[in-house]
């Protein structure tokens, strides 16, 4: 995979570390619950925040754009699917706030 | 992202070569917003004034960052111009506490920043023929040409205190078309408190009344799911 994450080691780590992928975990299988990928449906619910003006998007490929641009087209997002959203973020608060880590590399 | 000696200014050459191509006819249509660093020791590649100094967000470094910014775009006004973080310490980057002891005694203050991109908006103010103007500072707003370098200006990387702090600098020192429009700040699944806990009311409608440019809306790749899907310990060993 020729990602950021990889090629600059310790690099947000923080959205990888334990507390966040458990929260991945839980909205990927929301996604999975809502016959969606988690990219857009992830990228759809920051749009439907009102206060939410415009995102940096990145790619690096033409499939990555494609599923940021689907991502405009989920909205609006279900009643249901915004429910079951915050469900999850009662559950995982602040899952990217994590102490600095020593990475052996 | 992240920025390196041999990054730096790239978006910019690589947005001016788009522009050049594809008509500065279209210009007045685009919006082009762009960020400048804040304060750093580490990243000494971006301005060369700074060998004294370091990064910083002073008067000369601002007006520096941003010729160097309309040269590589090959275009005479920035819409919106944003600090890509503050001059004072704040934590960063999902930094998990505040540590008063990073203080910094020599952060550029407030007014000296509004200051500096305030001579790069060169504002020409038009009287208004409403006697009612100087207290109705929206009017005010209104009949200010905004004609330089520089359109608006936005913030990144911001705490509620900082932006607050900017718009009511703006407001007293009279630089009302100097309140920061937007705030470029972290914002996904899994950093949602932050702003929603203390930012979210700084920029309502009823009060600062500013944007949000989200970045990192997919958290840096990781909320696409990629990573759960493959070996993680091969990037943390």
């Amino acid at each position: 995979m020729n990602s950021r994450m990889r090629q600059f080691v310790g690099y947000m780590y923080r959205y990888i570390a334990p507390p966040a992928a458990a929260a991945v975990r839980d909205y990927q299988a929301l996604a999975d619950y809502l016959s969606l990928p988690l990219g857009p449906l992830a990228l759809a619910f920051v749009y439907s925040r009102p206060f939410v003006t415009s995102t940096i998007i990145g790619a690096t490929n033409p499939q990555q754009l494609r599923e940021n641009v689907m991502a405009l087209n989920l909205a609006p997002l279900s009643d249901d699917a915004l429910m079951r959203l915050n469900e999850i973020y009662q559950k995982h608060r602040d899952p990217s706030k994590v102490l600095p880590v020593v990475l052996r590399v | 992202m992240p920025s390196t000696p041999e990054t730096v200014g790239q978006s910019e050459l690589i947005i001016g070569e788009w522009l050049k191509q594809h008509g500065k006819a279209k210009r007045s249509e685009l919006v082009i917003s762009t960020k400048i660093c804040g304060f750093s020791n580490e990243i000494t590649w971006c301005r060369k004034s700074n060998s004294d100094e370091g990064t910083r967000l002073t008067s000369n470094q601002i007006t520096e960052a941003v010729n160097g910014q309309l040269k590589r775009l090959g275009t005479d006004y920035i819409d919106v111009l944003q600090f890509n973080w503050p001059d004072r310490y704040v934590p960063l980057y999902g930094a998990p506490e505040y540590l008063h002891e990073l203080e910094r005694d020599d952060a550029s203050s407030f007014r000296s920043q509004l200051e500096a991109v305030d001579s790069l908006v060169k504002a020409g103010k038009v009287p208004s023929i409403d006697a009612n103007v100087l207290f109705f500072k929206s009017h005010y707003t209104d009949n200010v040409i905004l004609d330089g370098q520089v359109r608006h200006f936005g913030l990144s990387n911001e705490t509620p205190y900082g932006a607050t702090s900017f718009i009511l600098t703006a407001e007293a020192l009279g630089l009302s078309h100097l309140k920061p429009v937007t705030v470029q700040n972290a914002y996904n699944l899994l950093e949602r408190n932050d702003f929603e806990s203390g930012m979210l009311e700084v920029c309502s409608p009823r009060n600062g009344n500013l944007g949000l440019l989200a970045y990192s809306p997919l958290a840096g790749g990781a909320l696409t799911g990629k990573y759960l899907r493959s070996d993680v310990s091969v990037i943390i060993k």
